[in-house]
C-alpha cells in the first residue's frame, strides 16, 4: 500500500511514462493480435476455396487443341475447360459439367447438370445471385434471353459465391460452345502436388498463358503479409524501446528529486538493497499498471472491431503473454541502472545536497 | 557509550581543505543528557553526523560501546544507524504519508517495535494520527519526528538544532519531553547555539574550530 502511494505521490511524470507504457504495448498486442488475425483468415480463405487448384489462361488466340494436350502430356485427371467472354452487364462463362468436380459451388436453388442427366443440353445456364434481379429469373426451370438466344437457368448460386479467381454474383455459366472468344480461354485443374510450368514454357511460349499456382499464391502472399507483420512489430518494439528509455530517464530525474525520501528512509536503517528493492518495484507497479490498461483497451478495441466482423478475433492470450513478459523484463533489466544509481546515494550525499537537513 | 579520540574530518571546498573536526576528544555516557554549543561552523553538525555513523573520520578513532566503528563492516554501520534516533530542525517527515504511517516508517526497516499507544500517548499526538505533515504546526512535526524515534526503542537521541524552527512555547514542550526521556533512561545529544535551550540538558559541551574546549 506504502508502495502505491509513493509511486503516485506528486509524481505527474509517472502518469506520462504509464501513458508511453500504454500506447506501445496496446500497439504491440494490436499489431500481433490483428495480422496475426489476417493471416490466419488468408488462410482459411484458400483452404476453403482448394489450394490443389491451379489455372491455366491463355492469352494468344490458339487454334490447336492446346488443352487436351496438356492434359495428356501432364496425365491430369480433374480439370474443368473454360471461356470467358466479357459483356456490358454480366461475365459469361462458357464450362462444362466437370467444373463442378473441380470447385465446389453453393447454390440457392437448382445445380449443375451432369453430362449423364436426362435433363442435359446445351440450352442451360446457371446464374450469379445478382443476375436473377437483372433477368427477374428468381427461380430455377425459367427462361432468359442472352443475346437473342434463350436459356433455360437450372441453378441460381448463392450470394457471394466465388472461387479464387472471380466472383461469381454476376456471371453466367452456360453449358456449350456459345462463348467464342479464345484469347480468354483456359483450364482450371487439381494437382496434388506441385505443378512443374517448365513445360508450359515450352509448350505454349513463355508470354503466351497465364498460369496461377495456388499454394504458390498462398505462400508468397502469406510471406508478404509476414513481412509487414514483422516491420509492425518491429516498429511497436521500437515504441516500448521509447517508453522504457522514458520511464529510465524519469526514474533517473526521480532520485535527485527524492534525495529527502532516500535520505530520511537510509536514516531511519534502509539498507541499500532496501532503496533498490523500492525502485525496482515501483517501477515494476508502474508496467503492470501500463499492462493492465493497456489490456482492458486492446480487449475493448477487439471488441468493438468484432462487431462489425462475421469471423470474429479471438485473442490468443497465450501468444500474447510472452511479449507482455518480454516488455516488463526489458523494462525491469533496463531499471536496474536507475535503481542502482539511487541505492548509492549516501545519506551525508543528501544532507550536503541540502535536501535532507 | 559513546567516545571519540583525536577525530579529524576534512572536507574538500574547491581546492581548498576544511578542518571540520581538528584532532577531537569526547566521551559520552550511558544516559547523558548533553547540550553541544558553538557558534555556526564549529563542526556541531559534523560531529553528529559522525556519532549517527552517517559520516566517516579521515583520522582518529570511534567508538561505540566499545566497539571500534572505524572498523565496522556496512552491515555493521547499518546496525549502527540504526540504534541511533535522529530528529532535524527540519523535522524530515514525508510529506505522503500520514503522521501515523511516518512513525511506523522505521519499523519497516527494522525489528522490534515499541507500543505505539503508549508513544503517541506520551507525546500527545493522538488527535493527528491520520494527518499529513503540511497539516501540523513546527511543534507538532517535531513530536512526530521524536515518535519516530521512539517506535524502535532507541537508546540514543542526537538532536540537531531541534528547537531551531519553533517559537519558545513550543521549545520548551520539546526539552521538557526530551528530559522525560532521559528520565525514562534514553541519553540525549542536543546540538544547538540556544544558551537557553543548552542550560536545560545536565552537561554543556562547548566547541571551536572543530575541537571541544569545554
Amino acid at each position: 500500500m506504502w508502495l502505491i502511494k509513493e509511486v503516485f505521490y506528486q509524481r505527474k511524470r509517472h502518469y506520462l511514462t504509464i501513458t508511453a507504457i500504454c500506447i506501445s504495448i496496446i500497439l504491440v498486442l494490436l499489431v500481433n493480435i490483428i495480422s496475426g488475425y489476417i493471416i490466419d483468415n488468408v488462410n482459411y480463405s484458400f483452404e476453403q476455396l482448394g489450394l490443389n487448384i491451379n489455372c491455366i489462361q491463355l492469352l494468344k488466340n490458339r487454334k490447336d487443341n492446346w488443352i487436351d494436350f496438356i492434359i495428356e502430356d501432364c496425365r491430369i485427371e480433374k480439370y474443368s475447360r473454360y471461356n470467358k467472354k466479357q459483356e456490358r452487364d454480366y461475365k459469361i462463362i462458357g464450362c462444362d459439367s466437370d467444373l463442378s468436380q473441380v470447385f465446389t459451388f453453393e447454390f440457392e436453388s437448382g445445380s449443375f447438370l451432369n453430362k449423364t442427366s436426362n435433363m442435359y443440353n446445351d440450352n442451360q445456364v446457371v446464374i450469379g445471385n445478382k443476375l436473377k434481379h437483372y433477368f427477374n429469373c428468381y427461380q430455377i426451370d425459367e427462361s432468359i434471353n442472352i443475346n437473342g438466344i434463350t436459356f433455360r437457368v437450372v441453378g441460381i448460386l448463392k450470394k457471394e459465391s466465388r472461387n479464387l479467381y472471380e466472383e461469381f454474383d454476376d456471371c453466367i455459366f452456360v453449358f456449350n460452345d456459345y462463348v467464342t472468344d479464345y484469347n480468354h480461354c483456359g483450364l482450371y485443374f487439381v494437382s496434388e502436388s506441385r505443378f512443374d510450368d517448365r513445360y508450359l514454357n515450352e509448350f505454349l511460349g513463355k508470354d503466351n498463358y497465364l498460369f496461377v499456382d495456388q499454394s504458390q499464391t498462398k505462400e508468397s502472399l502469406n510471406s508478404l503479409l509476414k513481412l509487414i507483420r514483422n516491420v509492425l512489430m518491429v516498429l511497436s518494439f521500437v515504441s516500448v524501446g521509447i517508453a522504457i528509455i522514458s520511464l529510465v530517464n524519469n526514474t533517473l530525474n526521480n532520485i535527485y528529486t527524492r534525495m529527502k525520501e532516500i535520505g530520511i528512509k537510509k536514516a531511519l536503517g534502509a539498507s541499500s538493497k532496501d532503496i533498490y528493492i523500492q525502485f525496482i518495484l515501483e517501477n515494476m507497479i508502474i508496467f503492470l499498471i501500463g499492462i493492465l490498461i493497456s489490456l482492458i483497451v486492446v480487449f475493448s478495441v477487439v471488441k468493438v472491431i468484432n462487431i462489425s466482423l462475421k469471423n470474429k478475433i479471438a485473442i490468443d492470450l497465450s501468444d500474447n503473454v510472452k511479449y507482455i513478459v518480454l516488455i516488463l523484463t526489458a523494462g525491469s533489466i533496463c531499471n536496474i541502472y536507475p535503481a542502482k544509481k539511487a541505492s548509492e546515494i549516501t545519506i551525508i550525499e543528501t544532507i550536503k545536497n541540502r535536501e535532507f537537513s | 557509550m559513546i567516545r571519540l579520540d583525536k577525530v579529524v574530518k576534512k572536507y574538500l571546498i574547491g581546492s581548498k581543505e576544511l578542518l571540520a573536526l581538528n584532532y577531537l576528544d569526547l566521551k559520552l555516557e550511558e544516559n547523558c543528557f548533553v547540550a553541544i554549543v558553538g557558534v555556526s561552523g564549529c563542526g556541531k553538525s559534523t560531529l553528529l553526523n559522525v556519532i549517527a555513523g552517517y559520516d566517516d573520520i579521515d583520522y582518529g578513532s570511534y567508538y561505540f560501546r566499545d566497539e571500534n566503528v572505524n572498523k565496522f563492516s556496512e552491515e555493521k554501520k547499518l546496525e549502527l544507524i540504526k540504534s541511533i534516533g535522529v530528529i532535524f530542525q527540519d523535522f524530515n517527515l514525508l510529506d505522503y504519508l500520514t503522521v501515523k504511517e511516518n512513525i511506523l516508517l522505521a519499523t519497516r526497516y527494522m525489528k522490534g517495535k515499541n507500543d505505539l499507544q503508549q508513544i503517541i500517548f506520551k507525546l500527545d499526538i493522538a488527535d493527528i494520527l491520520n494527518k499529513y505533515p503540511n497539516q501540523l504546526s513546527g511543534g507538532q512535526k517535531q513530536r512526530v519526528a521524536i515518535a519516530r524515534c521512539l517506535i524502535t526503542n532507541k537508546k540514543i537521541i542526537l538532536a540537531d538544532e531541534p528547537t531551531g524552527s519553533l517559537d519558545n512555547e513550543n521549545a520548551l514542550k520539546i526539552m521538557e519531553i526530551f528530559e522525560k526521556l532521559n528520565n525514562e533512561g534514553i541519553s540525549i545529544v542536543i546540538v544547538t547555539h540556544d544558551i537557553n535551550i543548552a542550560t536545560r540538558c545536565k552537561k554543556i559541551i562547548r566547541m571551536e574550530n572543530g575541537r571541544v574546549v569545554n
